[in-house]
Formats: structure tokens, C-alpha cells, sequence
């Protein structure tokens, strides 16, 4: 085992500070415009005909009547569709349906008018005739042969397995074996801006405005649907309001390009609140087996975790969130053998996609409840046995054995919550409770890869230009949706290039102009993006040393220089380290498990209030401490992390997308409940430094794994508040209540 | 459907709008006065993006017909500094980081406003309160609920 420390970094001018976001001063003036604020001359309105059942067959679509509605242009069918496919990983949804529906709200035409007005009157004018099918609503009935399948092939979209050692005989001769099955919830993302964008289709160039988070994607799908050059399709994915994961993927770029295209005219779609919440992707659903054995000592001796996961009707990003939750699923912790085994089904539920965690919050939630039922029977304090097992830079990974980076921080991590005062007076605040509020305190860990894992060439570009007087501009990095990028990047090459901060300008999001940088996903942005602007700075300084200057470096004199050499513009790419010890694992395994270098990790203490005569749970306080190399941000950091806590406590507690046979029962944010202003608890958070070599400045990406730890130390607390285990999420009043109930009888 | 021409005064300035009768608040500002600060984000009064000041008061556009603010004054996010010097609020709000996407801020900035000009120092409950009908999703509310306190601590100051 290695504990090398890593050397603080150099000293820094802006990298380690809480600058202000860039684009604060106009966000609060309301001048900011975001694509669906944008507005061009002659524009059209579309929308978006949607079936209203989740499993059939479309027979007849009729859409004479609709193009007669008084200032309809256009109406749209699969027909009109060149190659009606899409599918950033399996091709296997259609732009338009064309024959069968798998999903309530599928998209089967669209409207342009000249007003909204006009086209929700067209779209309302189209008759669909459509053989109604049962829907495939549970994942395990869809496994099975008798099932109706949704796709060629069957159901079964993927299934991963892998196993390191002999998990079978370590659980056999395990001194307590913890046997038990979690649920947890289907989550919409709810960002406040419902989506939506504008095409443009001129001199046979598309120009789609639309938030993606992945917008080289973007541009390769509209290109293979309407069988065009990518270079035809410009994408401008920012700025946006609110992304999470649930603008990653879709047809709403090519939606904005056929209409432009058969219109000749700009078209913009905003997306209702309705729509977003029936068919916007969601946080999957997963039902875990788990049998977690221990030794007397507290020292885990096996795992064995399988794991069924609703895919819904397409596969979009779900082979990607299952091999995710495969390596997350034994969390920050070093065991001699694991065994995972996941299945992702078909159904016709919601549609499964990322969503900040992706796959590692599922996973965290049946394994560190399964931690803290074995502490219980060994009687042994839970913290203790995370300690005890908590990996370290040079260990294997417990399921796949390569080797855990230098700068993973697991331990300090842990024992920065386990000497905070809420979890070292834990028993204090157990005897202070009052009237009905019975009082508990939880804790749980987290790990989470930073980028997209081995063997999927995770890279990233930046380009910088130095004009003849000397200033910079960068053009980095896939969007912003609020996560201080801009900001980020311009601290990393102030300091850098030694400038100041305000003379550098950074672009983002827009395919003419960023090199491809990858998606905004998998706690990547400023990891790899902010990766690509340092290693495009560094090119800068060393052709300015180059053409003979040196410090302090004229920076005018620089530009004319560079600029008459034809050297003024910089283009690099950035890749990620893959694995390069592998420890254990087999060469051939990386490819299909695309295990990480680097990973991040979160830690939380939660404590809670629960109303022993109702199920109520109150969250009065949660401390994360954070891993996260270094803290090119720190207000960055911790308004990340306040964030995701939030979202966690909606994973928790309230958050449940309902469906019945497919169709969506929570179809507004009446139903649908977030946390708000009030359930805000004592929120703290502990920057954990640590330095990742191939991070900017040493940072890592952290968005992602804070909020991994919320649900499973919140039901933590719940459990010492009240002695019932929570197997399901979210822990309503009414869920709580009925696991009191049963403790009774 | 019939039109009608309606007198609005939007942040000082009155505006006369050709509308039909049956158009929101949110719908007008946005398309007929080409005023996008004030954010769509339900339609259907229940996330708080849309929220403005009529009288003071915040009320949610989306759910308001033009019509029934006739001939009182509307407060939008684009008439809340004064001249260059933005409102307290807004300078709070940019610089501890309530703003992470942005697009609850406006609404977020008025709902405070409102709150201050009836409660100037409020509570950490008082706020609670007064955002209970504002949704953001980026933040955790956290720098959100600061940003008030020091816009009302800055605020006192001053008057003191």
C-alpha cells in the first residue's frame, strides 16, 4: 500500500480562489439569454406530436387536416425523416415513430407555424389510429421469455457480470452474511428551464441552438439523420438553465433541423413542463440483490451484488450507466472478492438516462445500508468498519484489481467526517430528542470515476488564439449549465500564463468554434477541459520561448511575434490517463468494463429528526467532506456540493417519478415534489485536498460523487433514530410509518 | 378571439399592448415587450421562475392574465437596478454564488425584493418563507438564503 504524499501545488494567483462566475452580473439582470430566449427574424414555432399511450402500434396517421390549420407550414412524419435512427451508443429509437410506440409521449410528427398558437392547432388536428398493446412495465416480467419484446433481440439490453476471487466460499465462511434486496425510485431531473431551442437551415449550413450536453454528439446525430456532413451542423449548446444529465441525449436537435430544413426558416420548440416530465429522461430505477459478508474483525470478506435495472423503451446512455454502477458497486472499499452481476431490460417505463451520479448513487445506497446492518450484528461501530476497509492509493479495485490512483483520498475523506462534532456526538443528539421527534445520525462513503473510464478515449480539446495586442481567448469545453466553467478555465490560465484573470476570454459550447471536448458528464468538465486549456497555455509559453522571449514576457510583443510567424492560434487535445496498472484484471476486461485511474470520493454525516408517530423525516444537518484533488474554485466546490445535497435529499425522501403501466401518474412539479428553500438543513462542507497529477493544478471532478452519499446517510439516520431499515427509496412519511409499523408486530 | 389594447406600465414606463384577452402576463413581457428576463419554466404556477412584482407584491406571470394588472406598476427583473447601480440583491446574489445556472435568479431576486421592502432584516425562517414558491435546482438555496441576509445587513448598514 502507498500513502506518497503529493506536493501542494505551485503557488497560485487565482487557482484556489472563489472568483465570482463569469456570467454573474448579467444572470442577475435577467440579460442573459438563454437558446430559449432567443428569438430570430421570420421565426417559426413548432410542435412536438406525442402518442398518448405507452406500448402499440401506430396504424394510420392523418395529417391533411392539420396542414390546412390556418398558419401551419409544415407537418412532419417519420417519412420526412432521410434515416429515421438515433442512439448515441445503440441506434435503436427512431426520430419518429414509424410503427410501434414504446413509450407514453413518443414523438411521432411535428408542426411548424407561424405562431404557437397555430402550430399547437395543427398538432392538435393530427389523428393517429394506433393499436393499443399491453404495456412491459416491470423489468423482471420483461426478462422473461414470455414477454412481449420491445426491440429485435428481445429485452435484455445488456448484461455485465464480472467477479474477483471466490465470492461464494468467502460468503460461506463469513461471520455474518447481510442478505437483502433495495428499490430504489425513478428521479426527474427538474431543471428550471423546461428545454427547448432554435434551427436554422441557410445557405446549407444547419445552425441548431439547443442545450446538449454532449454536443459533438449532437452534431453526429442530426448529420445521420438527415444523411449530411457533420461539418453542415453547427451546435450552440449553451447557455442553458439547469442540465444534470437530462440534456445529454435526444432527438430535440434534429427535431429544430428537419423543420428548419422543410421550412427554409428558423424554427424554435420550447418544451412544455409536461412534456419534460413525460419524456425526459430519468434517473433509472434499480432493484439490487446484495449479500454482503463480513469477518469478526470487521473486515469485508465478500460481495455479491445483482442488479436489475429499467432501462425503459430505448437504451440511450443505460450500457453506460450499467458498467458505471458495476464499478461502483463496491463502493470506496477493498475486499478480497466481489461478484457483480447487472441486467438492463426494456420496458415501457420512462426512459432511462444520466443523471448526475449515473448508476453509482443506485449502487451506494443497498451497500452502505448492508455496511451498516452488519456493524449492528458484529456490534461494532459502523465508521469503524469503513475504516478497516476504506481503500488507499495502490490497493486493487475490490471487483476488477487495478490499481486505485495516487490521489484518491478515501481514508482522509472518511476520517474528516468521522472527527466531526455531529458524528462524535452522535449519542448526544440521540438522548436531546423531543416529543414525537425521534433523533439519529448516519454516515456513508462514496467513490466515483472522474471521466469517461479506460479504453473509451476520453478526450478533450481547447483552442487559444493570441491576437496581435496580446490578449487570449480560449474556446473550450462541451456547454455551461451553472458549474463555474468558464470561471474555471480562466483561473487555470491566468495562472497559466501568469495574467491577469480578466484578460483571458473563454468561449464555450459552440462545435464551430471548441475543438470536440466531449460531453459535460461523468465530473469531467474541468478535469478534462480544464486539462486541454492548461496543456494549450503551456504550448502558448513554449512557442513565445520559441520565437525568443523570455520573462517577464511581453505579452504585445508576444502576439506580433507569433502572430507574423502564423503561430497565434493553438489547438490541443487532452486524453485521459487510462489504467496502466492493471493489477489483477485481465487486459481483455478493459475495453467492456472501462475501469478509471481516477476517482473522487465523498463523505457525509447526516443528522435527522423522525416523527415516531407519523414517519416524518426532518434533515437538520449534513457534512460532506470532499476529495476533490485541489479546489480550483472553492465556492465552486461548495456550491456543487450544497446542490447535489439537495437533489440527494430529494432522492431520499420525496422525489418519486410515478408510473402505472407505463403511463406517467407525476406529471407537473404539483405532484412531483423537490426539496424548496425551506428544507434546507445545517449544510457544511470539508474540502479534502490532495493533488491528482493529471487533474489542472491537481483538481478532480467532483459533482457527481457529493451527491452519492445523501440517501444511503440519511436512511442511516433514520435507522438510529428509529431501528427500522429503510430497502427503498424514497423514505416517505407514509414508507417510514409502515417500516415502524412492522417493527411492532 | 378578441383584442384589446391594454396599458401596461412595466418599470416605470408605460407600454400599450394590441392582445388578446386571454394572454398571460409571462406571454406579453416575454413576446409582445421582448422582455426575457422573466423566465418560462411551468405554465403552470408551480416552480416560481416567472415570478415579478405587481405593487410590489410578487405574483406569478404565467398564471396572471395581462389584462387583470392593468394600471399597476410591474416590477421586472430588467427594472430592478437603478440606472447602473444594481439592487443590493443582485450584487449579493452574484457575488457569493447564489446563481449557479441562473434561470430561477430573477424570479429568486424579486420574491427577496419583495421581502425586504416589508421585512428588512428578515429571519433565516422569513426567507424560507418567502422562497417557499421559488424553485432552484442548482444551488441547494444555501448561497441563495446568504445572499439575502447580506443584501439586508448591507442594506441597514447604509440606512444607519
Amino acid at each position: 500500500m502507498t500513502t506518497e504524499s503529493v506536493e501542494a501545488p505551485a503557488r497560485t494567483r487565482y487557482v484556489g480562489r472563489s472568483v465570482p462566475t463569469r456570467d454573474a452580473d448579467v444572470v442577475v439582470t435577467g440579460e442573459l439569454e438563454y437558446l430559449t430566449d432567443m428569438t430570430l427574424p421570420n421565426m417559426l414555432h413548432g410542435k412536438i406530436v406525442r402518442t398518448n399511450v405507452p406500448h402499440g402500434r401506430l396504424l394510420e396517421l392523418e395529417t391533411e387536416a392539420a396542414r390546412r390549420v390556418p398558419g401551419v407550414v409544415a407537418v412532419l412524419t417519420a417519412a420526412d425523416v432521410p434515416n429515421n435512427i438515433l442512439g448515441a451508443i445503440v441506434p435503436d429509437q427512431p426520430v419518429l415513430v414509424d410503427g410501434l410506440i414504446r413509450q407514453f409521449g413518443d414523438a411521432v410528427a411535428l408542426v411548424a407555424g407561424t405562431t404557437v398558437a397555430a402550430a399547437e392547432a395543427g398538432a392538435a388536428a393530427i389523428q393517429m389510429k394506433v393499436e393499443t398493446m399491453p404495456a412491459v412495465s416491470d423489468p423482471r416480467e420483461a426478462l422473461r421469455a414470455s414477454a412481449p419484446s420491445l426491440h429485435d433481440g428481445g429485452n435484455l439490453l445488456l448484461e455485465l457480470t464480472h467477479e474477483r476471487g471466490d465470492v461464494d466460499q468467502a460468503l460461506a465462511g463469513a461471520a455474518v452474511v447481510v442478505d437483502r434486496t433495495f428499490l430504489t425510485q425513478v428521479q426527474e431531473h427538474v431543471c428550471l428551464e423546461p428545454g427547448g431551442g432554435v434551427g436554422q437551415y441557410k445557405n446549407g449550413q444547419f445552425t441548431i441552438w439547443a442545450g446538449t450536453q454532449l454536443p459533438g454528439n449532437s452534431q453526429s446525430e442530426v448529420a445521420r439523420a438527415l444523411m449530411i456532413d457533420p461539418e453542415d451542423v453547427r451546435i450552440i449548446s449553451t447557455p442553458i438553465g439547469g442540465s444534470f444529465g437530462s440534456k445529454a441525449e435526444g432527438p430535440f436537435p434534429i427535431f429544430l433541423a428537419l423543420l428548419a430544413k422543410a421550412t427554409d426558416r428558423p424554427v424554435r420548440i420550447v418544451l412544455t413542463r409536461e412534456e419534460v416530465m413525460a419524456v425526459g429522461v430519468k434517473r433509472h430505477p434499480f432493484r439490487v440483490h446484495t449479500r454482503l459478508g463480513l469477518d469478526r474483525d470487521g473486515r469485508i470478506v465478500g460481495l455479491d451484488t445483482d442488479a436489475i435495472v429499467d432501462a425503459g423503451p430505448y437504451a440511450g446512455f443505460s450500457p453506460a450507466v450499467l458498467s458505471i454502477a458495476a464499478e461502483a458497486s463496491t463502493g470506496p472499499y477493498s475486499m478480497p472478492n466481489a461478484r457483480f452481476r447487472g441486467r438492463a431490460a426494456y420496458t415501457n417505463n420512462s426512459n432511462g438516462g444520466a443523471f448526475r451520479g449515473y448508476g453509482v448513487p443506485q449502487m451506494a445506497f443497498p451497500l452502505e445500508s448492508s455496511i451498516l446492518e452488519a456493524a449492528e450484528r458484529l456490534e461494532m461501530d459502523a465508521a469503524e468498519i469503513k475504516r478497516r476497509n476504506i481503500l488507499h492509493p495502490g490497493d486493487p479495485h475490490a471487483l476488477y484489481g487495478h490499481t486505485i490512483g495516487p490521489s484518491f483520498r478515501g481514508a482522509e475523506t472518511l476520517d474528516a467526517v468521522i472527527d466531526h462534532p455531529w458524528w462524535r456526538d452522535r449519542a448526544a443528539w440521540k438522548e436531546q430528542a423531543t416529543g414525537p421527534w425521534e433523533r439519529g445520525t448516519g454516515i456513508a462513503a462514496a467513490l466515483k470515476g472522474c471521466g469517461y473510464g479506460s479504453a473509451k478515449g476520453d478526450r478533450a480539446g481547447a483552442r487559444l488564439q493570441i491576437s496581435i495586442d496580446g490578449s487570449i481567448t480560449i474556446w473550450a469545453g462541451p456547454n455551461h449549465s451553472g458549474q463555474f466553467i468558464e470561471t474555471a478555465y480562466a483561473q487555470v490560465a491566468a495562472d497559466a500564463l501568469r495574467r491577469p484573470y480578466d484578460e483571458i476570454l473563454v468561449v464555450v459550447g459552440d462545435t464551430e468554434l471548441v475543438p470536440e471536448s466531449g460531453s459535460c458528464a461523468a465530473s469531467r468538465s474541468l478535469y478534462m477541459g480544464g486539462g486541454a486549456v492548461l496543456k494549450a497555455c503551456e504550448e502558448l509559453i513554449s512557442r513565445i520561448r520559441a520565437v525568443g522571449l523570455a520573462d517577464p514576457i511581453d505579452w504585445n510583443e508576444a502576439g506580433e511575434r507569433l502572430g507574423a510567424k502564423g503561430l497565434a492560434l493553438v489547438e490541443v487535445y487532452h486524453d485521459a490517463p487510462d489504467v496502466t496498472e492493471l493489477g489483477e484484471m485481465h487486459p481483455d476486461d478493459v475495453p467492456r468494463l472501462h475501469p478509471h485511474r481516477v476517482y473522487s470520493s465523498a463523505v457525509h454525516v447526516a443528522r435527522v429528526e423522525v416523527n415516531r408517530f407519523t414517519g416524518q423525516v426532518e434533515v437538520r444537518g449534513i457534512a460532506c467532506a470532499v476529495d476533490c484533488g485541489i479546489a480550483v474554485n472553492p465556492a465552486g466546490v461548495v456550491g456543487q456540493t450544497e446542490g447535489a445535497i439537495l437533489q440527494g435529499i430529494g432522492l431520499a425522501l420525496m422525489e418519486d417519478f410515478k408510473l402505472e403501466a407505463g403511463v406517467p401518474q407525476t406529471t407537473s412539479l404539483e405532484t412531483y415534489l423537490i426539496p424548496t428553500a425551506g428544507d434546507v438543513p445545517e449544510l457544511e462542507t470539508i474540502i479534502v485536498e490532495g493533488g491528482e497529477e493529471t487533474g489542472p493544478f491537481g483538481a478532480k471532478g467532483i459533482a457527481e460523487v457529493v451527491l452519492v452519499p445523501t440517501a444511503p446517510a440519511i436512511t442511516a439516520a433514520i435507522r438510529d433514530a428509529v431501528g427500522v431499515v429503510v430497502d427503498r427509496l424514497p423514505a416517505t412519511p407514509e414508507t417510514v410509518y409502515r417500516l415502524m409499523e412492522g417493527l411492532k408486530s | 378571439m378578441t383584442e384589446s389594447i391594454l396599458r401596461l406600465t412595466v418599470n416605470g414606463a408605460l407600454h400599450t399592448v394590441v392582445t388578446s384577452s386571454h394572454r398571460t402576463l409571462l406571454e406579453v413581457l416575454r413576446k409582445d415587450l421582448d422582455m426575457t428576463g422573466t423566465k418560462h419554466g411551468c405554465d403552470l404556477g408551480e416552480c416560481g421562475a416567472c415570478t415579478v412584482l405587481v405593487d410590489s407584491k410578487p405574483m406569478l406571470s404565467c398564471i396572471t392574465l395581462a389584462s387583470q394588472v392593468e394600471g399597476r406598476e410591474i416590477t421586472t427583473i430588467e427594472g430592478l437596478s437603478d440606472g447602473p447601480f444594481p439592487d443590493e440583491l443582485q450584487t449579493a446574489f452574484s457575488e457569493l454564488g447564489a446563481a449557479q445556472c441562473g434561470y430561477c435568479t430573477p424570479g429568486m431576486i424579486l420574491s427577496s425584493r419583495s421581502l425586504l421592502d416589508t421585512n428588512p432584516d428578515p429571519t433565516t425562517d422569513d426567507i424560507n418563507e418567502a422562497l417557499a414558491g421559488n424553485l432552484c435546482r442548482c444551488t441547494g438555496y444555501v448561497a441563495i438564503i446568504s445572499a439575502v441576509h447580506l443584501a439586508a445587513t448591507r442594506t441597514l448598514g447604509r440606512a444607519e
